[in-house]
């Protein structure tokens, strides 16, 4: 039993004399992958004609997954295959805007988030020179919120008003391929491909704002007829099945928020053990 | 004679990784199960009772992915030398099935049953990256993931006994594939390989042609035009639905998502040919 016990001590010794904790600052530019028309969310461009029945649509696949992230790392690396990692960022994302018109009105639409999203992630390294190459699988766990903007001009009258959509969470997986290129014996910069699938699931939409020609209408509206409680079953008050901006009680919508991007990051090395 | 000594620098580069250069072949089968999908209302694949003179319709999600199924696929690589490699995996399979049922009361009762499955043809070039060298051979892959689907969609009306049969085709989907895996050896050639894979897809398809309407038995078909006949989901166009996201109805519609997203676990076996060796 002991001599079990001391050969399992000495393979963990050889294997961790390559541990080592890290920490470091990264942004990263992203854009977005494989959304798809949120008709839910009346985020398409169209131009409709209600004497002739006549409606144009065009598909506008729209994922959030865009826009710039700015966070931290942490990391252990535990020998010289594998590692550990958590990530932590900021991301504001990229803005889908659509357009319809009828007639002489225009109906402007839009839709963005800001996001705080955690990324526990399993490092594997490839080659370790320098630089550095590794790839990672993790999960992310994104929270935050989206605002969806509504702006409808007619030829006498304006309309605008904004939701906010949160409460709400994601949770998805991220695949990165990297490198780190040692600049200093404890300062790394680190270049990074990452691609992340997940996808947002808002519980509730607060009216936030409700204009017209200007004029603040938001006093004169009972909160409760302008929110929008999104469940995952119940007694859904939607017109027809896949409304997600009338207020009430909806089915829970669905946000693409895929992306892949390119990480830029400097690291710190702590001492080895 | 600038370009020949680049060639010689280059062959002399590439010369020490062509020793670890192994082609290899194989069948894999894996067992897959569909996620990251989402409520198919355009689809009517969603679970609800509807009471229409009361205005409350009791709606509960179902998210649905046809990523699951059973996949058999041979596949062919290349390690190009102890870091990297790469592989091509050919496939077939036929997709889970999602069914759903929205029950009608109030002021008439009836009850429609849906379900959808489809058939997958599947092609994932992949980059591989090997993480531990020696036994078990431990990598990382990272690849591309086309498909050609077709799928059907089957409705059961109980009012007057009233069943269709759409098929979706045409289209096609581009997704990302991830995977991580061991290989462990049997024999001098042959490998045994587990594999955890994760593909994200969606497919998007051109064209739903009605190919069964029964009504009390009866087929309705013969009555029917081509135009009734035929649903054309586009990019762009005059889209005759009367919601956006409506996908059942003959017209023209805007292309629909259908989310083939899947986790899986794959076995496989490897036949290693001989490695390249350089002249010592």
């Amino acid at each position: 039993m002991n001599k079990i016990f001391l050969i399992c001590i000495n393979i963990l010794i050889a294997s961790i004399s390559k541990a080592q904790f890290y920490m470091g600052v990264q942004s990263s530019y992203n854009i977005a992958v494989q959304g798809r028309t949120l008709g839910d969310f009346l985020l398409i461009d169209g131009s409709f004609s209600n004497t002739t029945n006549d409606n144009v649509f065009k598909d506008k696949r729209s994922s959030f997954g865009g826009g710039l992230k700015f966070g931290a790392i942490i990391g252990y690396q535990v020998n010289q295959y594998i590692g550990i990692e958590l990530n932590s960022n900021f991301h504001k994302t990229n803005q889908v805007s659509t357009k319809a018109t009828e007639g002489n009105n225009t109906t402007n639409m839009s839709m963005n988030g800001n996001i705080i999203s955690l990324n526990p992630a399993l490092v594997g390294y490839f080659f370790n020179g320098n630089p550095k190459i590794y790839s990672k699988l993790g999960i992310v766990y994104n929270s935050g919120k989206f605002i969806y903007n509504y702006n409808l001009k007619t030829a006498s009258n304006q309309e605008s008003y904004s939701y906010n959509l949160n409460k709400g969470s994601a949770l998805g997986l991220s695949f990165s391929f990297g490198a780190d290129w040692k600049l200093k014996q404890r300062i790394s910069i680190r270049t990074e491909l990452c691609y992340i699938s997940a996808n947002y699931y808002p519980k509730k939409a607060y009216l936030e704002k409700y204009e017209e020609n200007g004029q603040n209408q938001m006093p004169s509206i009972n909160p409760k007829d302008f929110e929008i409680t999104y469940s995952k079953s119940g007694n859904s008050d939607g017109e027809y099945y896949g409304s997600a901006l009338g207020e009430g009680t909806l089915l829970r919508p669905q946000i693409p928020m895929n992306g892949l991007g390119l990480n830029v990051g400097v690291i710190y090395l702590f001492r080895k053990k | 004679m600038k370009i020949q000594s680049n060639c010689l620098l280059i062959f002399l580069i590439a010369l020490p990784n062509l020793i670890y250069a192994q082609f290899y072949l194989g069948a894999s089968s894996s067992a897959n199960i569909g996620v990251n999908g989402r409520s198919l209302q355009e689809f009517l694949l969603i679970d609800a009772t509807v009471n229409q003179s009361a205005f409350e319709n009791t709606l509960i999600e179902k998210k649905a992915s046809f990523g699951g199924g059973f996949l058999i696929s041979p596949l062919i690589g290349y390690q190009a030398n102890k870091h990297i490699g790469f592989e091509l995996q050919v496939g077939r399979y036929k997709t889970n099935t999602v069914s759903s049922t929205i029950t009608y009361n109030n002021p008439s009762d009836d009850k429609v049953s849906i379900s959808m499955s489809g058939k997958v043809f599947t092609i994932r070039p992949s980059i591989i990256g090997y993480i531990y060298k020696s036994k078990p051979l431990i990598y990382a892959k990272l690849g591309a993931n086309y498909s050609n689907c077709e799928f059907t969609t089957q409705t059961s009306r109980q009012k007057n006994q009233t069943q269709t049969s759409i098929l979706i085709n045409g289209g096609q989907s581009l997704g990302i594939s991830l995977g991580i895996g061991s290989e462990f050896s049997l024999t001098n050639r042959i490998y045994l390989r587990t594999e955890l894979g994760y593909v994200h897809a969606n497919y998007f398809p051109e064209k739903g042609t009605f190919t069964k309407y029964d009504v009390n038995g009866v087929n309705q078909l013969p009555n029917m035009s081509d135009k009734q006949k035929t649903i054309h989901y586009v990019k762009e166009g005059n889209v005759e639905q009367t919601y956006l996201g409506a996908a059942l109805d003959a017209g023209t519609h805007l292309s629909p998502q259908i989310p083939i997203s899947s986790f899986g676990l794959s076995i496989a076996l490897i036949y290693k040919f001989n490695k390249r060796k350089t002249k010592s």
